[in-house]
């Protein structure tokens, strides 16, 4: 049986500087695949260039075995390949319940009542109160809900999280736990980027550890904890004394 | 070729105009991401600034400090008072210069009314080089552009300052982060840059008539040149200046003048459309 | 302000709004108003029309443009131009200019799908230079600088004589209450959603499979029909059209006009237009100093009001309460 994402290759040049790749990967459906890795290690530009937001420079994309490499980014997204951004969450100058609207536009659901907004919302944790809120209003761990909200709303078969715990306090950081587990259960696949290990890596099926745009190693969370190459590049001695 | 070479001239006497405009749009945009659209209106007012000052004086010398000068305090009025309060949303600080251009060109109606007004050149007379005519008043203006385009190089490539300017236009928080105060630094790039238009608006004077109307085709040109030569590339806009000048001027001559600003917008057209960021390697533009 | 979180409102509610509306501005000859302010309303309607055009392009879609003056020009001048050299009338001449502004507003948008932001602005500035030079210089088709006529003549449309200035006008606010209406049934429909959400975020929507291309063709097509329609009616109101009706400087006027009211109001525009076309008159301003005013008004509006007066008059209302949404569409 063939992955349902699949890199072969893939590379993305900025200014004739490789910033990523060569790269192959995989994600099967409904596993949770952790990426971590140092600030400029090209994680988020494999997330764009995944998801089509950026062109490769060499190499190609397969989704469930098919060639969408030269598939625009909302294509992709209609096929079920879903992204979330690290800052730009929500479409903030919009009230929720119309954040909410879009998306169920976008999955082509008829009726953009309130009784499916809300329902979407309680999934991710929000308070149905907040439906009435500018989305620009909700405090930074709410938008992040909602960004999370908007891209389950169009039932992904596989999510890619861009830091799905950053700028999060403790409690805001539980619930996207909370949130994630569901998502588990219910079969949805995701590929996690993240920098917070203690909260990432229970959640994963699979760690991969990127540095300087390449795959360094990959493995089971605690396989990658062991290993000396991924703690020298990755790490450090303040992190490995904590765990 | 005489008459190539003419107009090849008169270009270059043009361009210089279009270089120390396109150099201020370019450092201003390269700072602080605004589109100045308003610059047109400023080598207007540069422009009327040097006419009173040689009205009053008589001296065209005076005039060029007179309208450097003054125009260095109105760029410095409309950063503080305005464009400091738009670095966080560019697209406001543009809209801001839509609004300046109505003020700045009403006010120059209100006082100098519609009507051209002229000055007599500073240096009149010109060279007969083998055919080839050179107007004295074209190589002063040549020659003055030239020398602030030179002096404000040097400056952002010799000194500190410079230093801190090519800073903030590389990385702002970085900048920030290493002393620089990034927006003393962006505030003196409008200084600056309305200074340069103010030369500009000398230029102008000195070359023929001025009208409030005038800044127009200058705001086109201006920014067409600083899109060739890369929006925040300061060498690239002096160099695409230039060669604006001689295109628009060899066009001029052997095509039709009056479909002129159908060139210049249809190559900014083309740039943009080939090369969706201008020509040349804009920097990237602080993000306040 | 409790009165306010009483009223229910009806899906139907703004349009029955903007028919009330309509029915006054409609019944306002009736007020014998002299000669020069009804030729104020007729403009106020006119440039109301080709502003909700911009403010459904800027507004909703969040796209700004300075090339709308241009597009406004070349509706007036397919009116001007088949009524001319076909003897198209009125009626005949809708089609042709408000197909001219659709075309002309898709192929300005074309651009918009490989730059966008600053550049794109500038862009549309350029377009909207090169199409002035090129009605100055198509003597032949345009009579150049000196303009051309609108054939007015003893017309009639719709059994509105034209050349008549209450009729016109009375015929000119239907036309304006069908725009409006128009507009406000795309802010609320789901077209209107995605819009804004192009607005907001375009890679969030982008991520979420909207085709920002697609949808921006399609407002910037929709915008421009709207100004070609304006400039139809313009033709029609001024007689007389020039290159220099429709420069950049006509470009910055609507777009002040759009953020003077509230950009992403429906009402936005027709306030907008108001203001700018009565003002001046109500305080005796020659042109020149009514420029100076506005230039200040637009950029006093841009840092403390970018949401224009009706997001201002809207947010006083609101004070009291928890924001409610909803009401701006």
């Amino acid at each position: 049986m063939s992955a349902l994402l699949e890199v072969k290759g893939l590379e993305k040049h900025f200014d004739g500087i490789r910033a990523l790749g060569p790269v192959e990967f995989h994600a099967n459906a409904g596993e949770i695949v952790g990426i971590i890795g140092p600030n400029g290690s090209g994680k988020t530009t494999f997330f764009n260039v995944t998801t089509g937001f950026m062109k490769p420079t060499a190499g190609r994309v397969f989704w469930k075995g098919e060639d969408i490499t030269a598939v625009a980014a909302h294509r992709r997204a209609r096929l079920g390949l879903i992204r979330t951004f690290q800052e730009k969450m929500v479409f903030s100058g919009t009230p929720v319940r119309e954040n909410m609207r879009l998306a169920l536009i976008q999955h082509g659901i008829r009726d953009l009542g309130d009784a499916a907004i809300l329902r979407a919302l309680s999934y991710v944790g929000l308070p149905e109160r907040t439906i009435d809120q500018q989305a620009g209003d909700l405090s930074w761990g709410q938008c992040r809900l909602l960004g999370m909200a908007l891209a389950l709303v169009l039932q992904p078969q596989l999510l890619l999280l861009d830091e799905p715990f950053a700028g999060l306090n403790r409690i805001a950081a539980a619930q996207v736990t909370d949130m994630l587990q569901r998502m588990k259960s219910d079969g949805i696949g995701a590929i996690i980027v993240e920098h917070e290990m203690s909260l990432l890596l229970p959640l994963c099926d699979r760690v991969v550890v990127f540095a300087s745009g390449q795959i360094l190693a990959e493995g089971s969370s605690e396989d990658i904890l062991k290993r000396p190459d991924v703690r020298a590049a990755y790490f450090g001695a303040d992190v490995v004394a904590e765990d | 070729m005489i008459l190539f070479l003419q107009h090849a001239l008169n270009g270059i006497s043009l361009g210089a105009v279009y270089a120390l405009i396109a150099v201020g749009i370019t450092l201003v945009y390269g700072l602080s991401r605004i589109i100045h659209f308003a610059v047109g209106e400023l080598v207007m007012l540069g422009a009327y600034v040097a006419w009173e000052t040689w009205r009053l004086t008589g001296s065209h010398t005076v005039g060029l400090a007179a309208a450097a000068a003054v125009l260095a305090v109105i760029g410095m009025i409309t950063e503080r008072g305005i464009f400091r309060f738009t670095l966080r949303e560019p697209l406001t600080g543009f809209i801001v210069s839509l609004g300046l251009i109505m003020i700045l060109q009403g006010i120059g109606i209100e006082i100098w009314s519609a009507d051209p007004r002229r000055a007599d050149p500073p240096l009149a007379g010109s060279w007969d080089v083998s055919g080839l005519i050179f107007r004295k008043q074209v190589a002063i203006n040549i020659g003055v552009s030239l020398l602030v385009l030179l002096a404000a190089y040097a400056v952002l490539m010799k000194t500190r300052y410079g230093k801190a300017v090519r800073a903030v236009a590389d990385d702002p928080s970085a900048a920030a982060l290493m002393g620089v105060p990034v927006r003393f630094i962006i505030m003196t790039t409008f200084i600056v840059g309305a200074a340069l238009a103010g030369v500009g608006g000398w230029v102008v004077l000195t070359n023929g008539s001025i009208s409030p109307f005038v800044g127009e085709a200058y705001l086109l040109r201006g920014f067409a040149v600083a899109l060739i030569g890369g929006l925040g590339n300061v060498q690239g806009a002096a160099v695409a200046g230039v060669g604006m000048g001689v295109a628009e001027s060899l066009a001029a001559g052997y095509g039709s003048p009056g479909w002129n600003d159908a060139y210049v917008f249809g190559i900014v057209i083309l740039i943009l459309l080939w090369r969706p960021t201008g020509l040349g390697r804009g920097s990237s533009g602080a993000h306040l | 302000m409790d009165w306010l979180a009483r009223i229910k409102v009806s899906p139907l509610t703004p349009y029955a709004g903007v028919a009330l509306l309509a029915v006054l501005a409609y019944f306002f000859p009736y007020t014998s108003p002299s000669n020069k302010t009804l030729s104020l309303a007729t403009s106020v309607v006119v440039y109301s029309i080709a502003a909700s055009g911009l403010g459904l392009l800027w507004g909703q879609s969040g796209q700004l443009t300075l090339a709308h003056a241009a597009v406004f020009g070349l509706g007036a001048y397919a009116a001007a131009l088949t009524g001319k050299f076909f003897s198209l009338g009125f009626v005949a001449a809708l089609p042709v200019s408000i197909g001219t502004g659709l075309l002309a507003g898709a192929i300005i948008a074309l651009p918009s799908l490989r730059t966008t932001g600053h550049y794109f602005v500038i862009l549309t500035f350029a377009i909207g230079e090169v199409l002035a030079v090129v009605q100055m210089r198509l003597d032949w088709l345009t009579g150049g600088a000196n303009g051309t006529t609108t054939p007015v003549g003893t017309q009639s449309a719709f059994g509105y004589a034209l050349g008549q200035s209450k009729d016109f006008y009375s015929l000119v606010v239907l036309f304006a209450a069908i725009v409006l209406m128009l507009v406000c049934y795309i802010m609320r429909s789901r077209w209107g959603i995605i819009l804004r959400s192009i607005r907001e975020n375009a890679d969030l929507a982008t991520s979420l499979g909207v085709n920002i291309k697609l949808h921006r063709l399609l407002v910037f097509s929709a915008s421009g029909a709207i100004a070609g329609l304006a400039g139809q009616l313009f033709a029609y109101q001024v007689k007389y059209i020039a290159p220099t009706l429709f420069t950049s400087q006509t470009s910055i006027l609507l777009l002040l006009v759009v953020l003077l009211g509230g950009k992403s109001y429906l009402l936005g525009p027709v306030v907008g237009a108001l203001v700018y076309f009565f003002l001046p008159y109500a305080f005796d301003l020659t042109p020149i100093q009514s420029q100076i005013a506005f230039g200040a008004v637009l950029v006093i509006m841009i840092l403390l009001a970018p949401s224009g007066l009706l997001g201002s008059i809207w947010r006083a209302l609101h004070r009291t309460r928890a924001p409610k949404a909803g009401a701006k569409v």
